[in-house]
């Protein structure tokens, strides 16, 4: 199974968060921010396509609030 | 091994910078002999200096390591540090706390009060009003026979207009309100001066708060009177902290990075050219103009609360710690050919506005200023060139915010 085409599931952990909107900048297809400036995720379940800048936002994020899971298969 | 054997290898922090638009180049040295050295500081205090990119998000993300400067071992980089010492001098009393030296869950207590007020969202609702008050700046200079000073006309005011906005400066107190900021901005302030201007400036919040207290608006003081202060969830004094190190904060650094990004790009007709052609390339050049002009220049102190182990070298509890964003962000490891300026680099993984929960409250605002001013500028004035004459370009090596005082240009 290729995971690159996979779909796969994203989490944000709004305990953590401390509101820098770097990950609504980078992709705000998946993510947003509150009136509190706290992450929001659209979906949890994305598609293979956005796993490159979700990657990159969940680097960029300064409180490692945002955590990728490889697969659904590996999810379920 | 004895103090005085190990005292010739330990080199003295800050480094000086030859050249001004690059980084020290001593700061490389401490590098290349891996990702945490041992510097020496003003008062014969050592201090570890993390160079790595890696190693200074683990240490600016790890809550082992706090940026109370009133604890033990905390690295005071400088006697006469700007700010911290003047800050210090008007007393918290006046000022109240603030954010950058407190630790969670103190510290996320009070960003959260804050960080609505600086999404994405908000902040891009922000670009009709900075685009304004850029245009009325450059209105201004447009007006003068050059050659005019690019960092007075515009890099010093146009954050500080965009702050009277953001804070909710009535328009009457505007001109009290630039004077106070500018004076603190200023290079040639002496320390008493300083005080002084911090003092005025302090005060002046003061009165500002006590008349929102009567008539709170819908800005973020108004807001932050009404949802925080009234229930009882900030004091005063907290407050009043909050509001002057927004001023701080905000000010000073835009400037400082309005300056040298427009310093940088008048000293390459190239690039200037390029981001002339391709507007759209403003957003990436931006980033990469934070990355190469690291106006942090003397590094994030923090001190370690445990022993803890940073890349190969174990860092004792009670022992200080600085960050070098600079050295950070030319680690090889993280930006290939990294002492080269690369607008088109595409890369947001620089520690400009720092790492972990102390990160830039205000980096979408600063991103968007920046974005702003550079595409305005370069727009409007395509001829732009620094002027001639003995020295058209002053930079402030000495401040605790690096950036240009002086930029002479003609057109």
């Amino acid at each position: 199974v290729n995971e690159e085409n996979e779909e796969f599931i994203v989490t944000a952990d709004r305990i953590r968060c401390c509101g820098s909107g770097n990950c609504a900048s980078v992709l705000s297809e998946v993510f947003t921010q509150d009136a509190a400036g706290l992450v929001v995720i659209r979906a949890a379940l994305q598609p293979a396509r956005h796993r490159t800048a979700v990657a990159e936002a969940a680097l960029l994020c300064p409180a490692g609030a945002i955590t990728i899971r490889g697969s659904t298969r590996e999810a379920h | 091994v004895t103090a005085q054997a190990t005292s010739a290898a330990v080199p003295d922090y800050p480094m000086p910078r030859p050249d001004p638009l690059d980084i020290a180049p001593g700061l490389t040295g401490v590098a290349a002999r891996g990702a945490v050295g041992r510097v020496r500081l003003w008062d014969g205090s050592t201090a570890w200096l993390v160079t790595g990119w890696q190693q200074a998000r683990e240490v600016l993300a790890d809550d082992r390591f706090s940026a109370d400067l009133r604890r033990p071992g905390y690295p005071h980089v400088r006697p006469g540090f700007r700010g911290t010492r003047a800050a210090g001098a008007v007393g918290t009393g006046a000022g109240g706390a603030t954010l950058i030296r407190m630790d969670p869950p103190e510290h996320d207590r009070l960003r959260r009060m804050l960080t609505g007020f600086f999404t994405v969202h908000r902040i891009n609702e922000m670009r009709p009003m900075i685009e304004e008050r850029t245009d009325a700046c450059l209105d201004q200079l447009r007006a003068q026979q050059p050659p005019a000073d690019l960092i007075q006309a515009l890099a010093v005011p146009l954050p500080s207009l965009v702050l009277c906005e953001l804070l909710g400066i009535p328009v009457a107190d505007r001109p009290r309100f630039e004077e106070l900021s500018a004076e603190l901005v200023a290079s040639q302030a002496t320390q008493r001066q300083l005080i002084g201007t911090l003092r005025g400036l302090v005060s002046y919040l003061d009165e500002l708060i006590a008349a929102k207290e009567r008539a709170p608006g819908d800005d973020l003081l108004g807001t932050l009177i009404t949802e925080q202060l009234r229930p009882g969830r900030l004091s005063r004094a907290d407050l009043l902290g909050t509001a002057r190190i927004l001023l701080t904060a905000g000010h000073e650094t835009s400037a400082s990075m309005l300056g040298l990004s427009l310093a940088s790009l008048l000293a390459d007709r190239a690039a200037w050219a390029a981001l002339r052609e391709a507007p759209e390339a403003i957003s990436d050049a931006v980033e990469e103009l934070l990355r190469f002009h690291t106006i942090a220049q003397t590094g994030l102190c923090r001190v370690a609360t445990a022993d803890v182990r940073v890349g190969e070298q174990l860092i004792r509890s009670g022992e200080g710690v600085i960050v070098s964003l600079e050295s950070a962000n030319r680690d090889p490891a993280a930006f290939p050919d990294p002492g080269a300026l690369h607008l088109d680099r595409g890369s947001r993984r620089h520690l400009s506005f720092g790492f972990g929960t102390h990160q830039c409250l205000g980096q979408a605002l600063a991103r968007l200023e920046l974005q702003v001013v550079l595409a305005r500028v370069i727009g409007q004035f395509p001829s732009l060139r620094t002027a001639d004459g003995p020295e058209p370009v002053v930079f402030g090596h000495d401040r605790m915010v690096y950036g240009v005082t002086k930029l002479e240009v003609t057109w």
